[in-house]
Protein backbone atom coordinates (compact mmCIF):
# COMPACT_ATOMS: atom_id res chain seq x y z
CA UNK A 1 0.00 0.00 0.00
CA UNK A 2 1.30 3.29 -0.95
CA UNK A 3 1.08 4.80 2.56
CA UNK A 4 -0.37 2.45 4.89
CA UNK A 5 1.58 -0.03 6.97
CA UNK A 6 -1.82 -2.22 7.96
CA UNK A 7 -4.69 -3.01 6.60
CA UNK A 8 -7.58 -4.71 6.74
CA UNK A 9 -8.44 -7.25 4.15
CA UNK A 10 -11.77 -8.66 3.50
CA UNK A 11 -12.70 -11.86 5.13
CA UNK A 12 -13.58 -14.18 2.50
CA UNK A 13 -15.51 -16.66 4.89
CA UNK A 14 -18.24 -14.18 5.51
CA UNK A 15 -19.04 -13.89 1.92
CA UNK A 16 -19.01 -18.07 1.50
CA UNK A 17 -22.67 -19.60 2.44
CA UNK A 18 -21.66 -22.41 4.95
CA UNK A 19 -24.68 -24.37 3.47
CA UNK A 20 -22.76 -24.16 -0.18
CA UNK A 21 -21.88 -27.53 -1.94
CA UNK A 22 -18.82 -27.80 -2.88
CA UNK A 23 -18.41 -29.04 -6.50
CA UNK A 24 -15.99 -29.28 -9.34
CA UNK A 25 -18.47 -28.47 -11.84
CA UNK A 26 -19.36 -25.14 -12.69
CA UNK A 27 -21.70 -23.02 -9.90
CA UNK A 28 -24.54 -21.44 -10.95
CA UNK A 29 -26.65 -18.84 -9.26
CA UNK A 30 -28.00 -20.21 -5.71
CA UNK A 31 -30.18 -19.73 -3.09
CA UNK A 32 -29.07 -19.27 0.50
CA UNK A 33 -30.98 -18.26 3.79
CA UNK A 34 -29.13 -15.49 5.53
CA UNK A 35 -26.97 -17.25 8.94
CA UNK A 36 -26.64 -13.73 10.73
CA UNK A 37 -29.53 -13.94 13.31
CA UNK A 38 -29.33 -10.02 13.73
CA UNK A 39 -31.45 -7.39 12.23
CA UNK A 40 -32.79 -9.78 9.51
CA UNK A 41 -35.46 -8.27 7.04
CA UNK A 42 -37.50 -10.69 4.85
CA UNK A 43 -36.45 -11.74 1.09
CA UNK A 44 -39.49 -10.21 -0.71
CA UNK A 45 -41.87 -7.50 0.66
CA UNK A 46 -45.23 -5.91 -1.18
CA UNK A 47 -47.62 -3.78 -0.15
CA UNK A 48 -50.88 -2.55 -2.66
CA UNK A 49 -52.77 0.33 -0.58
CA UNK A 50 -55.60 2.58 -1.86
CA UNK A 51 -54.18 6.48 -2.70
CA UNK A 52 -55.97 9.27 -2.93
CA UNK A 53 -58.56 10.23 -5.26
CA UNK A 54 -58.91 7.01 -7.04
CA UNK A 55 -54.88 5.95 -7.05
CA UNK A 56 -53.60 3.34 -5.83
CA UNK A 57 -50.25 2.95 -4.22
CA UNK A 58 -48.17 0.27 -4.90
CA UNK A 59 -44.61 -0.72 -3.54
CA UNK A 60 -42.29 -3.79 -3.64
CA UNK A 61 -38.85 -4.70 -2.78
CA UNK A 62 -36.89 -8.36 -3.63
CA UNK A 63 -33.59 -9.70 -2.74
CA UNK A 64 -31.42 -9.79 -5.26
CA UNK A 65 -29.85 -13.17 -6.26
CA UNK A 66 -26.28 -11.65 -5.26
CA UNK A 67 -28.00 -11.45 -2.13
CA UNK A 68 -29.79 -14.74 -2.35
CA UNK A 69 -26.04 -16.64 -3.89
CA UNK A 70 -24.43 -15.50 -0.71
CA UNK A 71 -26.52 -15.70 2.15
CA UNK A 72 -27.04 -11.96 2.74
CA UNK A 73 -30.37 -9.81 3.39
CA UNK A 74 -31.85 -7.23 1.46
CA UNK A 75 -30.24 -3.87 1.76
CA UNK A 76 -33.45 -2.08 0.11
CA UNK A 77 -36.45 -0.48 2.35
CA UNK A 78 -39.94 1.41 1.18
CA UNK A 79 -42.80 2.79 2.97
CA UNK A 80 -46.00 4.48 2.00
CA UNK A 81 -48.70 5.66 2.95
CA UNK A 82 -50.98 8.68 2.64
CA UNK A 83 -51.75 11.92 4.55
CA UNK A 84 -54.98 13.02 2.91
CA UNK A 85 -55.25 14.45 0.33
CA UNK A 86 -51.01 13.53 -0.07
CA UNK A 87 -49.56 10.46 -0.77
CA UNK A 88 -45.82 9.77 0.37
CA UNK A 89 -43.33 7.35 -1.05
CA UNK A 90 -40.23 6.57 0.37
CA UNK A 91 -37.67 4.18 -1.01
CA UNK A 92 -33.83 3.71 0.42
CA UNK A 93 -31.13 1.62 -1.00
CA UNK A 94 -28.56 0.69 1.79
CA UNK A 95 -24.71 0.62 0.65
CA UNK A 96 -23.47 -2.73 -0.47
CA UNK A 97 -20.16 -1.98 1.64
CA UNK A 98 -21.73 -0.83 4.84
CA UNK A 99 -22.49 -3.86 7.30
CA UNK A 100 -25.59 -2.28 8.50
CA UNK A 101 -27.37 -0.59 5.36
CA UNK A 102 -30.31 -2.94 5.74
CA UNK A 103 -30.98 -0.75 9.60
CA UNK A 104 -30.35 2.65 8.33
CA UNK A 105 -32.22 2.34 5.30
CA UNK A 106 -35.29 0.83 7.64
CA UNK A 107 -34.84 3.53 9.74
CA UNK A 108 -34.96 6.40 7.33
CA UNK A 109 -37.81 5.59 5.52
CA UNK A 110 -39.83 5.26 8.67
CA UNK A 111 -39.08 8.04 10.03
CA UNK A 112 -39.07 10.29 6.78
CA UNK A 113 -42.60 9.62 6.38
CA UNK A 114 -43.55 10.33 10.29
CA UNK A 115 -41.65 13.07 9.77
CA UNK A 116 -43.45 14.08 6.40
CA UNK A 117 -46.39 13.64 8.05
CA UNK A 118 -45.60 16.34 10.77
CA UNK A 119 -44.45 18.21 8.22
CA UNK A 120 -47.03 18.54 6.10
CA UNK A 121 -49.28 19.12 9.37
CA UNK A 122 -47.40 22.57 10.64
CA UNK A 123 -45.96 23.98 7.48
CA UNK A 124 -48.50 23.10 4.36
CA UNK A 125 -50.83 26.11 3.91
CA UNK A 126 -51.98 25.90 0.32
CA UNK A 127 -51.76 29.07 -0.51
CA UNK A 128 -49.06 31.54 0.11
CA UNK A 129 -45.33 30.17 -1.85
CA UNK A 130 -46.64 26.27 -1.75
CA UNK A 131 -42.97 25.47 -3.12
CA UNK A 132 -41.48 27.12 0.38
CA UNK A 133 -43.88 25.03 2.32
CA UNK A 134 -43.73 21.85 0.48
CA UNK A 135 -39.51 22.01 1.04
CA UNK A 136 -40.00 22.95 4.32
CA UNK A 137 -42.23 19.33 4.83
CA UNK A 138 -39.66 17.89 3.32
CA UNK A 139 -36.99 18.85 4.93
CA UNK A 140 -38.77 18.16 7.88
CA UNK A 141 -39.08 14.84 7.18
CA UNK A 142 -35.57 14.73 6.78
CA UNK A 143 -34.60 16.04 9.96
CA UNK A 144 -36.39 13.75 11.62
CA UNK A 145 -34.90 10.68 9.77
CA UNK A 146 -31.51 12.52 10.26
CA UNK A 147 -32.20 12.37 13.92
CA UNK A 148 -33.18 8.87 13.75
CA UNK A 149 -30.34 7.45 11.80
CA UNK A 150 -27.88 9.43 14.23
CA UNK A 151 -29.93 8.26 17.23
CA UNK A 152 -29.66 4.41 15.86
CA UNK A 153 -25.42 5.12 15.42
CA UNK A 154 -25.21 5.89 18.71
CA UNK A 155 -27.72 3.17 20.06
CA UNK A 156 -25.44 0.99 18.46
CA UNK A 157 -22.19 2.13 19.11
CA UNK A 158 -20.97 2.45 15.19
CA UNK A 159 -20.32 5.18 12.55
CA UNK A 160 -22.68 6.71 10.33
CA UNK A 161 -21.55 5.13 7.51
CA UNK A 162 -22.28 2.03 8.53
CA UNK A 163 -25.93 2.37 8.31
CA UNK A 164 -25.57 4.20 4.79
CA UNK A 165 -28.62 4.17 2.18
CA UNK A 166 -30.06 6.25 -0.40
CA UNK A 167 -32.75 8.62 -0.44
CA UNK A 168 -35.63 8.82 -2.37
CA UNK A 169 -38.97 10.49 -1.73
CA UNK A 170 -42.12 11.41 -3.61
CA UNK A 171 -45.08 13.75 -2.17
CA UNK A 172 -48.00 13.85 -4.65
CA UNK A 173 -51.53 15.52 -3.85
CA UNK A 174 -53.23 14.32 -7.33
CA UNK A 175 -55.46 16.91 -6.62
CA UNK A 176 -53.79 20.17 -7.01
CA UNK A 177 -50.60 18.34 -9.58
CA UNK A 178 -48.05 19.03 -6.66
CA UNK A 179 -45.06 16.87 -6.52
CA UNK A 180 -42.48 17.34 -4.05
CA UNK A 181 -39.25 14.98 -4.29
CA UNK A 182 -36.38 14.85 -2.64
CA UNK A 183 -32.88 12.69 -3.65
CA UNK A 184 -29.95 11.70 -2.88
CA UNK A 185 -27.80 8.58 -4.44
CA UNK A 186 -28.76 7.08 -7.16
CA UNK A 187 -32.24 5.83 -8.60
CA UNK A 188 -34.84 7.41 -10.14
CA UNK A 189 -37.86 9.55 -9.88
CA UNK A 190 -40.30 9.30 -12.73
CA UNK A 191 -43.78 10.66 -14.02
CA UNK A 192 -45.26 9.14 -16.98
CA UNK A 193 -47.63 11.22 -18.64
CA UNK A 194 -50.90 10.52 -20.50
CA UNK A 195 -48.85 10.78 -24.10
CA UNK A 196 -46.13 8.30 -22.45
CA UNK A 197 -43.39 11.39 -22.32
CA UNK A 198 -41.19 10.88 -18.89
CA UNK A 199 -40.69 13.52 -16.59
CA UNK A 200 -37.70 13.22 -14.50
CA UNK A 201 -38.55 14.78 -11.12
CA UNK A 202 -35.55 14.82 -9.33
CA UNK A 203 -31.84 14.76 -10.02
CA UNK A 204 -29.70 11.35 -9.29
CA UNK A 205 -26.27 11.21 -8.33
CA UNK A 206 -24.56 8.98 -10.39
CA UNK A 207 -20.91 9.18 -11.44
CA UNK A 208 -19.41 8.27 -14.69
CA UNK A 209 -18.50 4.79 -13.73
CA UNK A 210 -21.35 2.17 -12.61
CA UNK A 211 -22.08 1.94 -8.69
CA UNK A 212 -20.95 5.35 -7.83
CA UNK A 213 -23.20 7.18 -5.66
CA UNK A 214 -23.26 9.48 -2.50
CA UNK A 215 -25.67 8.54 0.48
CA UNK A 216 -27.83 10.45 3.10
CA UNK A 217 -26.11 10.57 5.70
CA UNK A 218 -22.76 11.93 3.61
CA UNK A 219 -24.72 15.09 2.96
CA UNK A 220 -24.46 18.17 4.84
CA UNK A 221 -28.36 18.96 6.39
CA UNK A 222 -27.27 22.99 5.11
CA UNK A 223 -26.73 20.96 1.42
CA UNK A 224 -30.37 19.20 1.54
CA UNK A 225 -32.47 22.37 0.15
CA UNK A 226 -30.35 21.37 -2.99
CA UNK A 227 -31.32 17.98 -3.13
CA UNK A 228 -35.09 18.94 -3.10
CA UNK A 229 -37.63 19.66 -6.06
CA UNK A 230 -40.91 21.11 -6.66
CA UNK A 231 -43.21 20.22 -9.28
CA UNK A 232 -46.39 21.41 -10.57
CA UNK A 233 -48.32 19.07 -13.35
CA UNK A 234 -51.70 20.60 -14.53
CA UNK A 235 -52.02 17.41 -16.82
CA UNK A 236 -52.11 14.29 -14.23
CA UNK A 237 -49.83 11.80 -14.93
CA UNK A 238 -50.62 8.38 -15.48
CA UNK A 239 -48.01 6.81 -13.01
CA UNK A 240 -45.60 8.26 -10.65
CA UNK A 241 -42.83 5.88 -10.55
CA UNK A 242 -40.02 5.79 -7.90
CA UNK A 243 -37.38 3.31 -8.07
CA UNK A 244 -33.53 1.42 -6.68
CA UNK A 245 -30.99 1.65 -9.43
CA UNK A 246 -31.19 -2.33 -9.25
CA UNK A 247 -34.02 -1.91 -11.32
CA UNK A 248 -33.62 1.48 -12.83
CA UNK A 249 -30.31 0.97 -14.23
CA UNK A 250 -31.75 -2.50 -16.03
CA UNK A 251 -33.85 -0.25 -17.99
CA UNK A 252 -32.00 2.28 -19.29
CA UNK A 253 -32.57 3.61 -21.81
CA UNK A 254 -35.94 4.85 -20.32
CA UNK A 255 -37.71 5.74 -23.19
CA UNK A 256 -37.47 2.18 -24.39
CA UNK A 257 -37.90 0.19 -21.14
CA UNK A 258 -40.06 2.09 -18.70
CA UNK A 259 -43.07 2.65 -21.00
CA UNK A 260 -43.15 -0.85 -20.90
CA UNK A 261 -42.66 -1.82 -17.32
CA UNK A 262 -45.17 0.89 -16.59
CA UNK A 263 -47.80 -1.07 -18.74
CA UNK A 264 -46.77 -4.50 -16.68
CA UNK A 265 -47.28 -2.63 -13.26
CA UNK A 266 -50.69 -1.59 -14.63
CA UNK A 267 -51.58 -5.15 -15.18
CA UNK A 268 -50.29 -6.23 -12.42
CA UNK A 269 -52.13 -3.99 -9.94
CA UNK A 270 -55.64 -5.17 -11.91
CA UNK A 271 -54.78 -8.68 -10.85
CA UNK A 272 -56.92 -10.58 -8.60
CA UNK A 273 -53.48 -10.90 -6.40
CA UNK A 274 -51.93 -7.70 -7.80
CA UNK A 275 -49.46 -8.52 -4.46
CA UNK A 276 -48.21 -11.50 -6.33
CA UNK A 277 -48.30 -9.98 -9.71
CA UNK A 278 -46.02 -6.71 -8.67
CA UNK A 279 -43.66 -9.08 -7.16
CA UNK A 280 -43.55 -11.40 -10.70
CA UNK A 281 -43.05 -8.10 -12.21
CA UNK A 282 -40.06 -7.48 -10.02
CA UNK A 283 -38.67 -11.19 -10.67
CA UNK A 284 -36.90 -10.43 -13.97
CA UNK A 285 -34.25 -12.18 -15.17
CA UNK A 286 -31.36 -10.16 -17.19
CA UNK A 287 -27.57 -10.82 -17.12
CA UNK A 288 -24.86 -8.59 -14.57
CA UNK A 289 -28.36 -7.75 -12.90
CA UNK A 290 -28.09 -8.80 -9.28
CA UNK A 291 -28.91 -6.38 -7.14
CA UNK A 292 -31.50 -5.77 -4.74
CA UNK A 293 -34.75 -4.52 -6.30
CA UNK A 294 -37.62 -1.87 -5.17
CA UNK A 295 -39.83 0.12 -7.00
CA UNK A 296 -42.78 1.92 -5.84
CA UNK A 297 -46.08 3.34 -8.13
CA UNK A 298 -48.82 5.76 -8.12
CA UNK A 299 -51.38 4.52 -10.28
CA UNK A 300 -53.99 6.86 -11.60
CA UNK B 1 -40.56 -7.89 -18.14
CA UNK B 2 -39.28 -6.21 -21.51
CA UNK B 3 -36.63 -8.59 -23.15
CA UNK B 4 -33.52 -7.65 -22.54
CA UNK B 5 -31.52 -9.04 -25.21
CA UNK B 6 -29.75 -7.17 -26.25
CA UNK B 7 -29.18 -4.14 -23.45
CA UNK B 8 -25.92 -3.38 -22.54
CA UNK B 9 -25.16 -4.68 -18.87
CA UNK B 10 -22.51 -3.31 -16.40
CA UNK B 11 -19.19 -4.98 -16.65
CA UNK B 12 -16.44 -5.21 -14.13
CA UNK B 13 -13.05 -4.74 -16.83
CA UNK B 14 -9.85 -6.58 -15.41
CA UNK B 15 -6.82 -6.04 -16.87
CA UNK B 16 -3.47 -8.18 -16.61
CA UNK B 17 -0.35 -6.92 -17.41
CA UNK B 18 2.27 -9.86 -17.41
CA UNK B 19 5.76 -9.29 -17.68
CA UNK B 20 7.06 -11.77 -20.47
CA UNK B 21 10.77 -10.33 -21.17
CA UNK B 22 14.28 -13.02 -20.77
CA UNK B 23 13.96 -13.40 -17.54
CA UNK B 24 11.02 -14.92 -17.00
CA UNK B 25 11.77 -17.57 -19.11
CA UNK B 26 11.74 -21.17 -17.86
CA UNK B 27 9.55 -21.91 -14.90
CA UNK B 28 8.83 -17.97 -14.39
CA UNK B 29 6.52 -18.11 -17.56
CA UNK B 30 5.34 -21.58 -17.18
CA UNK B 31 4.32 -20.59 -14.25
CA UNK B 32 2.41 -17.72 -15.43
CA UNK B 33 0.94 -19.51 -17.87
CA UNK B 34 -0.52 -21.98 -15.37
CA UNK B 35 -1.63 -19.36 -13.47
CA UNK B 36 -3.81 -17.38 -15.78
CA UNK B 37 -5.00 -20.63 -16.71
CA UNK B 38 -6.26 -20.96 -13.07
CA UNK B 39 -7.14 -17.51 -12.09
CA UNK B 40 -10.12 -17.93 -15.85
CA UNK B 41 -10.90 -21.43 -14.05
CA UNK B 42 -11.58 -20.03 -10.77
CA UNK B 43 -13.68 -17.20 -12.15
CA UNK B 44 -16.13 -19.13 -14.37
CA UNK B 45 -17.24 -21.20 -11.26
CA UNK B 46 -18.61 -17.69 -9.97
CA UNK B 47 -21.91 -17.06 -11.20
CA UNK B 48 -21.73 -13.03 -10.80
CA UNK B 49 -18.23 -12.94 -12.19
CA UNK B 50 -19.17 -14.82 -15.13
CA UNK B 51 -22.38 -11.71 -15.99
CA UNK B 52 -20.36 -8.89 -15.08
CA UNK B 53 -16.18 -9.32 -15.80
CA UNK B 54 -15.20 -9.08 -18.71
CA UNK B 55 -10.88 -9.40 -19.10
CA UNK B 56 -7.93 -8.61 -21.40
CA UNK B 57 -3.79 -9.08 -20.42
CA UNK B 58 -1.14 -6.96 -21.91
CA UNK B 59 2.26 -9.19 -21.95
CA UNK B 60 4.86 -7.11 -22.32
CA UNK B 61 8.25 -7.73 -23.43
CA UNK B 62 10.75 -5.56 -26.04
CA UNK B 63 7.07 -5.09 -27.58
CA UNK B 64 3.62 -5.27 -26.63
CA UNK B 65 0.98 -7.88 -27.05
CA UNK B 66 -2.80 -7.14 -26.16
CA UNK B 67 -5.71 -9.31 -25.82
CA UNK B 68 -9.36 -8.27 -26.93
CA UNK B 69 -11.30 -7.78 -24.17
CA UNK B 70 -14.25 -10.25 -23.89
CA UNK B 71 -16.28 -11.52 -21.45
CA UNK B 72 -15.13 -14.06 -19.02
CA UNK B 73 -16.63 -17.11 -20.55
CA UNK B 74 -14.69 -15.97 -23.45
CA UNK B 75 -11.55 -15.16 -22.75
CA UNK B 76 -9.03 -17.75 -23.51
CA UNK B 77 -5.47 -18.10 -21.34
CA UNK B 78 -2.34 -16.91 -23.53
CA UNK B 79 0.27 -19.03 -23.86
CA UNK B 80 3.18 -16.51 -23.35
CA UNK B 81 7.44 -16.93 -24.08
CA UNK B 82 9.64 -15.25 -22.68
CA UNK B 83 12.32 -12.79 -24.17
CA UNK B 84 13.31 -9.48 -24.90
CA UNK B 85 13.47 -6.61 -22.32
CA UNK B 86 10.93 -4.86 -20.04
CA UNK B 87 8.93 -2.77 -21.66
CA UNK B 88 6.57 -1.54 -19.17
CA UNK B 89 5.67 2.18 -19.98
CA UNK B 90 4.53 0.87 -23.92
CA UNK B 91 2.23 -1.38 -21.41
CA UNK B 92 1.08 1.04 -19.45
CA UNK B 93 0.51 3.18 -22.73
CA UNK B 94 -1.17 0.16 -24.26
CA UNK B 95 -3.60 -0.30 -21.08
CA UNK B 96 -4.52 3.59 -21.44
CA UNK B 97 -5.30 2.87 -25.06
CA UNK B 98 -7.20 0.07 -24.01
CA UNK B 99 -9.36 1.82 -21.48
CA UNK B 100 -9.95 4.60 -23.97
CA UNK B 101 -11.82 1.98 -26.28
CA UNK B 102 -12.92 -1.02 -23.98
CA UNK B 103 -14.52 1.39 -21.03
CA UNK B 104 -17.90 2.44 -21.72
CA UNK B 105 -19.28 5.12 -19.11
CA UNK B 106 -22.91 5.95 -17.93
CA UNK B 107 -24.95 7.66 -20.29
CA UNK B 108 -28.54 7.65 -21.09
CA UNK B 109 -28.01 4.17 -23.04
CA UNK B 110 -26.92 2.47 -20.52
CA UNK B 111 -25.71 2.29 -17.01
CA UNK B 112 -22.11 1.96 -18.08
CA UNK B 113 -19.12 -0.18 -16.52
CA UNK B 114 -17.46 -0.50 -13.09
CA UNK B 115 -13.58 1.44 -12.66
CA UNK B 116 -11.35 -1.11 -13.92
CA UNK B 117 -9.22 -3.11 -11.85
CA UNK B 118 -5.90 -3.43 -12.77
CA UNK B 119 -3.06 -6.78 -11.89
CA UNK B 120 0.92 -5.84 -12.64
CA UNK B 121 3.08 -8.90 -12.87
CA UNK B 122 6.85 -8.06 -13.35
CA UNK B 123 10.31 -9.39 -12.18
CA UNK B 124 12.58 -7.15 -13.03
CA UNK B 125 13.21 -3.05 -13.46
CA UNK B 126 11.06 -1.72 -16.24
CA UNK B 127 13.85 -0.86 -19.41
CA UNK B 128 11.87 1.75 -20.94
CA UNK B 129 10.66 5.41 -19.50
CA UNK B 130 7.39 4.63 -17.76
CA UNK B 131 6.35 7.36 -15.10
CA UNK B 132 4.21 9.40 -18.18
CA UNK B 133 2.02 6.98 -18.71
CA UNK B 134 1.84 5.84 -14.68
CA UNK B 135 1.00 9.42 -14.12
CA UNK B 136 -1.69 9.88 -17.34
CA UNK B 137 -3.43 6.25 -15.86
CA UNK B 138 -3.55 7.74 -12.45
CA UNK B 139 -5.17 11.27 -14.10
CA UNK B 140 -7.75 9.38 -15.85
CA UNK B 141 -11.20 11.12 -15.24
CA UNK B 142 -13.38 8.38 -17.48
CA UNK B 143 -12.53 4.86 -17.03
CA UNK B 144 -10.72 5.85 -13.82
CA UNK B 145 -9.03 2.57 -12.78
CA UNK B 146 -10.22 1.33 -9.55
CA UNK B 147 -7.23 -0.23 -7.99
CA UNK B 148 -4.06 -1.27 -9.60
CA UNK B 149 -1.85 -4.44 -7.50
CA UNK B 150 1.25 -4.72 -8.76
CA UNK B 151 3.14 -7.70 -7.82
CA UNK B 152 6.83 -8.18 -8.22
CA UNK B 153 8.85 -11.39 -8.33
CA UNK B 154 12.83 -11.58 -7.44
CA UNK B 155 15.43 -9.88 -5.98
CA UNK B 156 15.95 -7.85 -9.07
CA UNK B 157 12.28 -5.68 -9.26
CA UNK B 158 12.08 -2.46 -8.51
CA UNK B 159 10.44 -1.98 -5.36
CA UNK B 160 9.63 1.74 -5.84
CA UNK B 161 8.36 1.27 -8.85
CA UNK B 162 5.55 -0.83 -7.37
CA UNK B 163 4.78 1.19 -4.60
CA UNK B 164 4.11 3.79 -7.04
CA UNK B 165 2.16 2.30 -9.95
CA UNK B 166 -0.06 -0.24 -7.14
CA UNK B 167 -2.06 0.76 -4.65
CA UNK B 168 -1.35 -2.17 -3.76
CA UNK B 169 2.07 -3.35 -3.79
CA UNK B 170 3.26 -7.17 -3.29
CA UNK B 171 6.20 -8.48 -3.33
CA UNK B 172 7.84 -12.03 -3.86
CA UNK B 173 11.41 -12.24 -2.91
CA UNK B 174 11.99 -15.54 -5.44
CA UNK B 175 10.15 -16.25 -8.35
CA UNK B 176 8.51 -19.41 -7.39
CA UNK B 177 6.25 -21.00 -9.40
CA UNK B 178 3.88 -22.13 -6.55
CA UNK B 179 3.72 -19.11 -4.86
CA UNK B 180 2.91 -17.55 -8.17
CA UNK B 181 -0.15 -20.23 -8.49
CA UNK B 182 -1.23 -19.03 -4.60
CA UNK B 183 -0.93 -15.17 -6.53
CA UNK B 184 -3.39 -15.75 -9.24
CA UNK B 185 -5.46 -18.00 -6.86
CA UNK B 186 -5.48 -14.99 -4.85
CA UNK B 187 -5.86 -12.55 -7.87
CA UNK B 188 -9.41 -14.54 -8.76
CA UNK B 189 -10.38 -14.41 -5.07
CA UNK B 190 -9.84 -10.70 -5.01
CA UNK B 191 -12.01 -10.47 -8.91
CA UNK B 192 -14.81 -12.47 -7.92
CA UNK B 193 -15.82 -10.15 -4.47
CA UNK B 194 -14.83 -6.93 -6.42
CA UNK B 195 -17.54 -7.83 -8.65
CA UNK B 196 -19.90 -8.04 -5.73
CA UNK B 197 -18.88 -5.16 -3.96
CA UNK B 198 -18.15 -2.06 -6.24
CA UNK B 199 -18.43 0.13 -3.58
CA UNK B 200 -15.51 -0.74 -2.23
CA UNK B 201 -13.57 -1.06 -5.94
CA UNK B 202 -11.83 2.43 -4.98
CA UNK B 203 -10.79 1.75 -1.70
CA UNK B 204 -9.31 -1.67 -2.10
CA UNK B 205 -12.01 -3.09 0.43
CA UNK B 206 -12.45 -6.12 -2.38
CA UNK B 207 -9.68 -7.43 -0.91
CA UNK B 208 -8.36 -10.30 1.12
CA UNK B 209 -5.59 -10.99 2.16
CA UNK B 210 -2.71 -12.00 0.24
CA UNK B 211 -1.06 -15.10 0.39
CA UNK B 212 1.52 -14.98 3.69
CA UNK B 213 4.74 -15.47 1.45
CA UNK B 214 4.08 -12.19 -0.20
CA UNK B 215 5.59 -8.81 1.51
CA UNK B 216 3.30 -6.27 1.57
CA UNK B 217 5.31 -2.95 0.25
Amino acid sequence: MRDEQHRAWLDLSALQSPTAVPTTQPVGWQQHAPLDPFDPTVNDVVSVINGVSGWLIAGASVRGKMHAHYGTYREDAFTVGIADPWQIAVICDGAGSSALSRVGATVVCDALIAGVRRGLALHWHGDEAPNDQLRHVLLTGMIAARAALDLEAQRRGVHLTTLASTLLVLLHDPQQGYLATAQIGDGVLFAILANQQILALAEAQSGAHAGETIFFGDIDPNDWPGYLRVHRIHEPPTMLLAMTDGVADDLLPYSRYVPEVAEEILDAVTRSDPEAALLQVLRYEKPGSSDDRTLVALVR
Amino acid sequence: MPNFDDAQSRRLLVYLLLDRSSSMDGEPIAAVNEGVRVLHQELCKNPHALETVSIAFIAFASGVERSSLVPLADFEPPTLTASGNTYLGEALHELNDAIDADFRPRSEESGGDYKPLVFLLTDGQPTDSWQMQAKVLRQRTVGRVAHIVALGCGPDVDTQMLKDIGDTALHMSEVDPELLHSFFKWVSASVGTASIRPGDLGNGGFLAEPPSELHVL
